[in-house]
C-alpha cells in the first residue's frame, strides 16, 4: 500500500540532487556578480534563418508599432516585437548569448544602453548615416548604441502661483526659498540617476550631494512613483516646482490643454538642459547584422525622426526637423553637450549619492 | 503485505523523501556554499547608508504592524465569540475579509485613495482645512496601518477559532472567584490561548518582513526592498545573495526562539461546550458593533470601493488575458506539484511516524513558508546560475539553450514551491487524515485488487481535501510579488505582476480589474478556513 512508488522517483531526485551539489562544489573564479549568465558558453551561430528581424523593446508597442508597420510596409522585412523592461531585456539577451533570436535592442536612456554596451551584448557598429544624424555625444563612440529620440528632463512649474523668473539653474532648487514646494520623483528611477550621474561629471561629487540634500530638505511631499503623478501634483497645489521628462507635460496638455504647468529651461547660462534619449543598437550575436543596421538607419532618417520623436512629445536626435505643436510651444533651449555615456559609467556613482542624500 | 503498518522506513523510501526535501532546501544553502564577490566599495556604502536605514525601518514596521495586529486581530476574536450585538454573526465573517486583499492591492488602493489628487483630499481642502494637515498615507504611520489592516485577520481566525475551542468556563470561574474582566483575561484567557495569538503574530510578522508590493508603494526601505534594490539598482546579484544569507539566519533565528517558547506554554484547557456570550447594555452593544463597522469600513469597504470606483468604464470589455493565462498556468503548476509532493511527505510520516529521517525532512521542506519571497528567489536565480555553469559542457553537448533554467519558468515555480510547501503538505495530510487505513483494508479483505482500491476508495475520499489543499496554494502563489517579480520568464505576466507596474506608475486605473480578481479569488480560501473553524 504504498503511496508513492520511490523507486521511480528516487533517481530523479538523486539527479537533480547530484547536479545542485555538484554546482554548490563547483566554485569557479569569476563568479557572475552582475547576475551575467555565461554569455561566453555559448553554442557557436546557427546559419542565416529565414523569419522575421527581431527587435527586443523597452518601448511600449503603441509608441514603437506604427513606425515599425511602416517600416515592414516600405521595406518588406517582417518584424517582431518582444516587450519589457529594460532589466529584464538585458539579463534576457546575456542569458540567451550566441542563441538569442534578437536581432536589435531598442530602450530607453543611456544608462540601460550603456549597461548592454558594458556586457557586450552590442555590437560595434559604423554607419554614415547614424554618424551624421546622431549627435556624438548622444552615441557610443564605439557604435554601438544610437540615440534616436532625445528627452529633456526639466524643471517644470504651476503658471498660476510661480514667477518664472525666480528660476535659475537645478542647483538653485535646493535653496530655501523652495523649501517645502519642491516635488521629487523617486530615486529608483534610472531618469533621476542619469540626471544625478551628469551633475557628479559636472559639478564634482561633493557639490552635487550638498544639491541632492538642499533637494530633500525642500520636498513638499514623499518622492512619487510617476511623472504624471508629480506634474498633476504641482497642478493640484501640492507641490509649486518638480522636475520631469517634458513628454508627460505634453501627453496632459493633449489631453487638456488648459493643464497649468510649464516648462522651465534652466541652465541656460552654463551646461544646458540635461537631455536623455531612447535609443538602440545592433544585437552583438544577431544573425542579420546588417538588416538591423538598416532598421537602425531608417530610423534615424530625416522622414522617421519626426514621427518617432513625435508619437511621445519627445524630440528628435537630428537638428532641424519638426517638431510636434505641443512641444514646439514649449519653445527652444540649449541642452546640455555632455557625452550622454556619463550616464551609464557614472550611475552606480550616482545611486549612492542619492542614498546618502536620503532621497528614497 | 497492506495491513502491516508498522514496519521500518525502507531506505528507498526515506530516499525519496530526504531527497525531495534536499531539493526544495538545497538553493538556500547554496547561498551559504558560494558567497561570492562584491565588486569594491559597494558594502562600505550599504553598510553605512542603506542598511542602518533598512534595518530601523524594518524594526518599526514590525513592532507598530505586530502592536496593531494583535489589538484588532484580537480583540476581533473576543467580541464576535463573547458578546452579543447587533450584526454579530455578519461581522464574524466581515472581520476575516481583508485577508482577501493582497497587502499591495491594499496599499494601493489607499496611496490612490488618499493621494493629493483624490476625491477625499480635494473635500477636505474645499472645505477649508489646511492643505498640510491631510494624513500622508505615504510614511511610516501609514505603512504601519495599512500592513495592520491587511494581516490582524491571521490572529482573528486563529484566535477566534481557539476562544470557540476553549469555551468560557475558565473566565467565568475567574470572575466567580472575584477578578476583574480585564484580569481574567490577562491571567486566564491569553495564557491558555497562547498558541492561537502568539502563532497569529508570528505570521503576521513573517508577512511584514517578506512583504515587497506594499512597502515599496508606501515608499518604505526595509531588507526586502534593500535586497530587490542590490540586484535591480545596484546590479549586484552577489551582494543581494550576500544580504539574503544573512536575512535567512535572522529568519531561522526567530523561528528557532520560537520554538524554544512554545515548549513553555500552558496546556489547552478545551471546554466541549461552546462559550457563552453575554448580553450588553445597548449603548455598549452598539458601540461594539461600530467599532466592528469601522474596522470592516476601513479595511475592506474603503479599498473595495476605491477599486471599483477605479475601474474604467469598459475594463470587462479588455480583460488581462495573457495576465490570467499567466497566472493560472505559474500558480496551477505550483498547487499541483505542492500537493503532489505533500502527499508524498503526508503518506511517508503516517506510515512511519517515529521516522526521524521522514520527520525530518517534512518539517525541512516546509521552512520555506518563513522566507521572503524576496531571498527565495536571489537563492533559486543564484543556485541555478551555478547549476548552469556547472553543465554547461552538457547544455551545450544536447543544444540546450544556455539560461533555460534560471531564467525559465522552472526557476519560477521552484520558488514558489518551495515558498509555500508548507499549505501543500498540511492539506495533503489533513486529506490523508480522513483516509482511515481500515478503508482501504476492508477493501482488501473483500478482494478489490489495489488498484481498485484506490480508484473506487481513496480518490473519492481524498479528492475534496487535496483539491481544497491545492486551492490554498493555488491562492498563495497567486498573490506572490516579489519572486513573481523577479523570476518570471521573459514576456510572461501576471494578475500581481500587472498591479505591481501599473501601480508603481500611478496607472490606477489600469491596475484595478487585475486587482479586483486578485481580491475575488482570495475570498476562496478565507471562505474555506472560516467554514472549517466553525
Amino acid at each position: 500500500m504504498r503511496l508513492i512508488d520511490s523507486t521511480r522517483v528516487l533517481p530523479l531526485v538523486a539527479g537533480v540532487a547530484a547536479a545542485l551539489l555538484l554546482a554548490a562544489c563547483s566554485s569557479p573564479a569569476g563568479d557572475a556578480d552582475a547576475g551575467a549568465p555565461a554569455a561566453a558558453n555559448s553554442t557557436p551561430a546557427a546559419a542565416v534563418p529565414a523569419g522575421p528581424l527581431v527587435v527586443y523593446s523597452e518601448r511600449k508597442p503603441p509608441l514603437l508599432d506604427p513606425i515599425l508597420a511602416a517600416y515592414t510596409a516600405e521595406t518588406g522585412v517582417p518584424i517582431e516585437t518582444r516587450i519589457d523592461g529594460a532589466d529584464a531585456l538585458i539579463e534576457r539577451l546575456a542569458a540567451e548569448g550566441a542563441g538569442t533570436p534578437a536581432d536589435v535592442l531598442i530602450t530607453v536612456d543611456a544608462g540601460n544602453l550603456y549597461q548592454a554596451a558594458e556586457r557586450n551584448l552590442l555590437a560595434p557598429t559604423s554607419s554614415a548615416v547614424l554618424e551624421a544624424n546622431v549627435p556624438s555625444n548622444l552615441r557610443d563612440a564605439q557604435g554601438r548604441w544610437f540615440g534616436l529620440s532625445e528627452r529633456a528632463r526639466t524643471i517644470m512649474y504651476a503658471k498660476d502661483r510661480v514667477d518664472p523668473a525666480t528660476l535659475s539653474t537645478y542647483e538653485a532648487l535646493a535653496e530655501p526659498q523652495w523649501k517645502g514646494k519642491l516635488c521629487l520623483r523617486s530615486s529608483a528611477k534610472v531618469y533621476n540617476q542619469s540626471l544625478v550621474a551628469t551633475m557628479i561629471e559636472r559639478l564634482g561629487a561633493d557639490a552635487t550631494r550638498d544639491v541632492l540634500k538642499g533637494w530633500v530638505a525642500n520636498l513638499a511631499a514623499p518622492p512619487f512613483a510617476d511623472d504624471t503623478l508629480l506634474l498633476q501634483a504641482i497642478a493640484a497645489g501640492q507641490c509649486e516646482v518638480g522636475i520631469t521628462n517634458t513628454y508627460y507635460l505634453g501627453r496632459l496638455q493633449k489631453d487638456n490643454p488648459a493643464f497649468a504647468v510649464a516648462p522651465f529651461w534652466p541652465n541656460q547660462a552654463d551646461a544646458g538642459v540635461h537631455v536623455n534619449i531612447s535609443g538602440a543598437g545592433v544585437v552583438a550575436a544577431s544573425d542579420r547584422p546588417e538588416q538591423a543596421k538598416a532598421l537602425l538607419e531608417w530610423l534615424a532618417s530625416d522622414t522617421v525622426q519626426a514621427k518617432f520623436a513625435g508619437l511621445n512629445y519627445e524630440y528628435p536626435v537630428k537638428p532641424g526637423m519638426a517638431l510636434d505643436p505641443i512641444v514646439a510651444a514649449w519653445g527652444e533651449f540649449k541642452a546640455d553637450p555632455v557625452d550622454i555615456a556619463v550616464a551609464g559609467r557614472r550611475q552606480a556613482e550616482a545611486v549612492m549619492l542619492m542614498n546618502e542624500a536620503g532621497w528614497r | 503485505m497492506a495491513l502491516s503498518r508498522s514496519a521500518p522506513a525502507r531506505w528507498s523510501t526515506r530516499g525519496a523523501v530526504l531527497g525531495a526535501a534536499f531539493c526544495l532546501c538545497a538553493p538556500l544553502l547554496m547561498l551559504a556554499l558560494r558567497p561570492g564577490e562584491v565588486a569594491p566599495g559597494l558594502w562600505p556604502h550599504v553598510a553605512g547608508v542603506m542598511l542602518p536605514r533598512a534595518l530601523a525601518q524594518t524594526a518599526a514596521l514590525l513592532l507598530g504592524v505586530g502592536a496593531i495586529a494583535l489589538l484588532l486581530g484580537v480583540g476581533a476574536a473576543w467580541a464576535v465569540t463573547r458578546y452579543d450585538f447587533p450584526g454579530r454573526r455578519a461581522f464574524e465573517w466581515l472581520l476575516a475579509l481583508p485577508m482577501a486583499f493582497p497587502a499591495y492591492v491594499l496599499a494601493y488602493a489607499f496611496v490612490a485613495g488618499l493621494s493629493f489628487t483624490s476625491p477625499l483630499a480635494r473635500a477636505w481642502r474645499d472645505v477649508g482645512l489646511p492643505a498640510t494637515a491631510f494624513p500622508e498615507i505615504r510614511s511610516l504611520p501609514g505603512a504601519t496601518l495599512v500592513l495592520g489592516l491587511a494581516l490582524f485577520p491571521y490572529i482573528y481566525l486563529l484566535m477566534r477559532a481557539s476562544l470557540l475551542r476553549h469555551g468560557s468556563a475558565a473566565f467565568d470561574a475567574a470572575r466567580t472567584l472575584g477578578a476583574t474582566p480585564g484580569q481574567a483575561f490577562v491571567r486566564v484567557v491569553l495564557p491558555a490561548t497562547t498558541p492561537a495569538w502568539l502563532g497569529g503574530l508570528g505570521l503576521v510578522l513573517l508577512e511584514t518582513l517578506a512583504d515587497f508590493g506594499a512597502v515599496k508603494l508606501l515608499g518604505r526601505d526595509t531588507l526586502t526592498t534593500l535586497i530587490v534594490q542590490a540586484w535591480t539598482g545596484l546590479k549586484s546579484l552577489a551582494l543581494a545573495a550576500q544580504l539574503s544569507l544573512a536575512m535567512l539566519g535572522g529568519v531561522l533565528l526567530v523561528l528557532f526562539l520560537a520554538r524554544l517558547t512554545r515548549a513553555g506554554t500552558a496546556p489547552a484547557m478545551p471546554d466541549a461546550r461552546a462559550p457563552r456570550r453575554s448580553a450588553l447594555s445597548p449603548r455598549r452593544a452598539w458601540a461594539l458593533s461600530l467599532a466592528c463597522a469601522a474596522v470592516v469600513a476601513i479595511g475592506v469597504g474603503f479599498p473595495l470601493l476605491q477599486l471599483v470606483l477605479w475601474l474604467p468604464p469598459n475594463a470587462f470589455d479588455a480583460l488581462p488575458l495573457s495576465a490570467i493565462r499567466g497566472t493560472v498556468l505559474i500558480a496551477g503548476a505550483t498547487a499541483l506539484a505542492a500537493v503532489a509532493l505533500g502527499t508524498l511527505f503526508a503518506a511517508a510520516r503516517r506510515r512511519h511516524p517515529n521516522d526521524p529521517w521522514i520527520a525530518g525532512s517534512a518539517f525541512a521542506a516546509g521552512l520555506g513558508y518563513a522566507v521572503p519571497g524576496a531571498v527565495m528567489a536571489i537563492a533559486v536565480f543564484w543556485s541555478l546560475l551555478g547549476v548552469e555553469r556547472a553543465l554547461a559542457p552538457a547544455f551545450a553537448a544536447f543544444d540546450l539553450p544556455p539560461g533555460g533554467l534560471s531564467t525559465g519558468l522552472f526557476a519560477l515555480v521552484l520558488a514558489l514551491l518551495m515558498r509555500f510547501q508548507r499549505v501543500g503538505l498540511s492539506g495533503a495530510a489533513a486529506a490523508l487524515a480522513v483516509l482511515r487505513p481500515n478503508l482501504l483494508d476492508s477493501a482488501a479483505l473483500l478482494g478489490h485488487g489495489r488498484a481498485a482500491r484506490w480508484w473506487r476508495i481513496g480518490l473519492p475520499v481524498l479528492r475534496p481535501g487535496l483539491l481544497a489543499a491545492a486551492l490554498l496554494v493555488f491562492v498563495e502563489a497567486m498573490k506572490e510579488l516579489p519572486a513573481t517579480l523577479m523570476l518570471r520568464p521573459f514576456g510572461w505576466d501576471t494578475l500581481a505582476v500587472e498591479v505591481y507596474t501599473a501601480t508603481s506608475e500611478g496607472l490606477w486605473a489600469q491596475a484595478a480589474l487585475p486587482a479586483l480578481l486578485l481580491v475575488a479569488v482570495g475570498l476562496v480560501p478565507v471562505a474555506l478556513l472560516m467554514r472549517e473553524r466553525r
